[in-house]
């Protein structure tokens, strides 16, 4: 593990809310976390968990339908983000923090060569001409594994793979030397074996430049590749939290054991049936009243029913919200007494 | 070894390129390139492989959704190929799950309609026994006859893949195509899904193709596994030997790729792949992995290596395999 010194990013009771006729949407509900310098966080969980808008707040690009509660709060070196004017948003967006997203085709423009998209961040943050940001932009391409960079300069993204268009997004997002990199589902359109190539590729610019990386996916797999520590989301909340081996080692939260036993083994015989949690995520508009995950939960109890347990640490550098365990945790209380 | 119920024999694609009034003629894009495949009764045989490599288009074939370039599919003793009535009640037998829960389904028909859909095109039962058979097959996805009334937009995608396995089924068939039908899913729904998958083929004595790029929902699901890569076959093997001793080179590369959920063989030896898939419309010549093969020599770039069987039911196209 790297040291967390001074946390980069620190997300405190981020709430979000979206007024609706049929009743008020939480995509993000008070859900708080930090990120060191040169840590590796990723952010799991299914569709509908939040997982999503959390990374877009932080870029201040959520659609403006989306609210904060006025208790949140998102600090970037000291700065709340949530308060900040457009403007100087602007500076730090593809500057200090910068995001590369799913889809590369999509997220580059088909018109401009790729030259110039990746030089665009550099010439407006920095101020130079095109001529003066090439010469990063060709440092740039070669860090990423771009063969012959000088003759790809002036291609278009239709003329590349997409394991090359999402090392083009990645050039593009390094391009200001950002303390913060949110990477949202990067290889989810990717074939497998150019999947190993780009977490590869972001892995050794992780170690090269000591960039803290906030990963956003749903495979499990990648977060056990590339993670130091691991937020696990549902509904909205966090529900579990811990480094990496540890949370895969010894996972807390009957969603993160779900999840966890429900991914087929690639390793040894195949199961005969697979784990699976049963029912489906809950309507946003019709959560359960008390645990989110109650409705799915096989250990739901009354309680769980009822109220909604609060995340609590639960051992060095965990946190996990559900009764089971801070009932198991008061008993260990009364036996030590 | 009894009758396959289906038998691939030497199946090809070609789409041809740049047919427009200009440009040179006779260019070809080959995106299956002389498979051949029996599956028998109660089989599922997984269809493994990259963007590009004609997994879904042999899936398409098979359904009868694309005509095959040359080659021929018998089914049951029968060419499938055939044009007319035949082909109309082979058809039946022959049904397809598709990838994408969402465009699959007609959002102005409600879920009945959709699973009756079949049987009203095949003109099979009178209205009320259809009425029957769909909350049959409603209940046998983990649905309920209630929810024949509303429309897919009510529903998530793992239960509107319930509402496409139902569908499917609504004409008795011997086969099912499935189509990636777990990659649009949640990781929970996934396993929901293929569990649902494999009762029903126990049930039903099914058998079934299922096509997907993510190997651990294939090795889940199969009992064999066909390797494909640019639109030939790399390997066929049983599932677990396939796992546990692959022979093809690009078999060892894409199980090595697949990121295991078990932080503690993160720095294991993996063979990284470099480069890109080639281009389909323009393959490498001799092997078509010895572009990004680590065992490549001069040989592999001028002589194609053939699907050979190297013991008891496994087969694997490599001048060097391991």
């Amino acid at each position: 593990m790297r040291g967390h010194n001074e946390p980069v990013l620190e997300v405190k009771n981020l709430c979000s809310y979206i007024p609706t006729s049929r009743g008020v949407i939480r995509p993000v509900n008070n859900i708080s976390f930090s990120i060191g310098a040169g840590e590796i966080v990723a952010l799991v969980g299914e569709s509908g968990s939040g997982k999503s808008v959390t990374a877009l707040s932080v870029m201040g690009l959520n659609s403006p339908s989306i609210k904060y509660e006025k208790e949140s709060i998102i600090s970037f070196k000291g700065a709340n983000l949530l308060k900040m004017k457009k403007r100087q948003m602007k500076k730090i967006r593809g500057n200090e923090i910068s995001m590369i997203f799913q889809d590369p085709m999509s997220s580059l423009n088909p018109l401009h060569p790729i030259g110039k998209q990746i030089a665009e961040p550099i010439q407006l943050h920095q101020g130079v001409s095109y001529k003066k940001a090439k010469k990063i932009v060709l440092q740039l391409l070669e860090k990423v594994g771009i063969p012959d960079p000088e003759n790809r300069l002036n291609d278009y993204p239709h003329q590349l793979s997409g394991g090359m268009r999402q090392r083009i997004m990645i050039a593009m997002a390094l391009a200001c030397n950002p303390s913060l990199l949110i990477a949202d589902e990067p290889t989810t359109a990717l074939d497998v074996t150019i999947q190993a190539q780009i977490l590869n590729v972001m892995k050794e610019l992780q170690k090269d430049t000591d960039i803290s990386i906030l990963i956003i996916t749903h495979d499990l797999g990648v977060v056990a590749e590339m993670a130091d520590r691991v937020l696990v989301m549902y509904c909205g909340e966090i529900v579990e939290e811990g480094d990496v081996y540890s949370l895969f080692q010894n996972p807390q939260h009957p969603y993160t054991k779900g999840l966890l036993a429900s991914v087929p083994k690639l390793r040894g015989a195949s199961e005969k049936h697979l784990h699976t949690i049963p029912g489906t995520v809950p309507n946003p508009l019709e959560l359960p009243k008390g645990c989110n995950f109650s409705s799915r939960c096989s250990f739901a109890t009354d309680k769980c029913l009822s109220d909604a347990p609060d995340l609590i640490e639960t051992g060095k550098d965990r946190r996990a919200a559900c009764w089971q365990i801070v009932d198991s945790q008061k008993e260990e209380v009364t036996v030590h007494a | 070894m009894p009758e396959p119920l289906i038998s691939i024999n030497e199946v090809k694609k070609y789409y041809p390129i740049g047919s427009g009034l200009f440009s040179k003629k006779g260019k070809w894009l080959k995106a299956v390139d002389g498979i051949s495949l029996d599956v028998h009764r109660g089989e599922t045989v997984g269809l493994v492989g990259e963007s590009g490599c004609g997994k879904s288009t042999l899936g398409r074939m098979v359904v009868g959704l694309l005509e095959p370039t040359a080659g021929e599919v018998i089914f049951e003793g029968n060419s499938l190929l055939s044009k007319g009535r035949n082909k109309r009640d082979l058809g039946k037998k022959i049904q397809m799950v598709f990838q994408d829960p969402y465009s699959s389904l007609n959002p102005r028909m409600n879920v009945a309609n959709i699973i009756a859909e079949p049987l009203v095109l095949h003109k099979m039962g009178t209205s009320s026994e259809r009425k029957k058979r769909v909350d049959e097959l409603l209940e046998k996805v983990g649905l309920t006859s209630a929810h024949g009334s509303r429309y897919p937009e009510e529903f998530s995608g793992g239960q509107r893949q319930r509402i496409g396995i139902a569908r499917a089924l609504a004409l008795n068939p011997s086969l099912i195509v499935c189509d990636e039908p777990v990659s649009a899913l949640d990781v929970s729904i996934q396993a929901q899904v293929l569990n649902l998958l494999k009762e029903i083929q126990e049930d039903m004595n099914l058998s079934y193709i299922f096509i997907a790029h993510g190997l651990q929902a294939v090795k889940h699901i199969s009992d064999r596994i066909v390797v494909m890569y640019l639109g030939k076959v790399m390997e066929i093997s049983e599932t677990d030997q396939l796992f546990e001793q692959p022979l093809h080179p690009y078999t060892e590369a894409l199980i090595s790729a697949v990121p295991e959920p078990d932080p503690t063989v993160r720095n294991r030896e993996r063979i990284l792949l470099s480069g890109d898939i080639p281009n389909p419309a323009n393959p490498p010549v001799g092997c078509r992995f010895s572009t990004r093969c680590p065992l490549a020599d001069e040989r592999c770039k001028r002589e194609e290596p053939q699907l050979e069987q190297v013991s008891e039911g496994r087969w694997v196209a490599c001048f060097y395999h391991g």
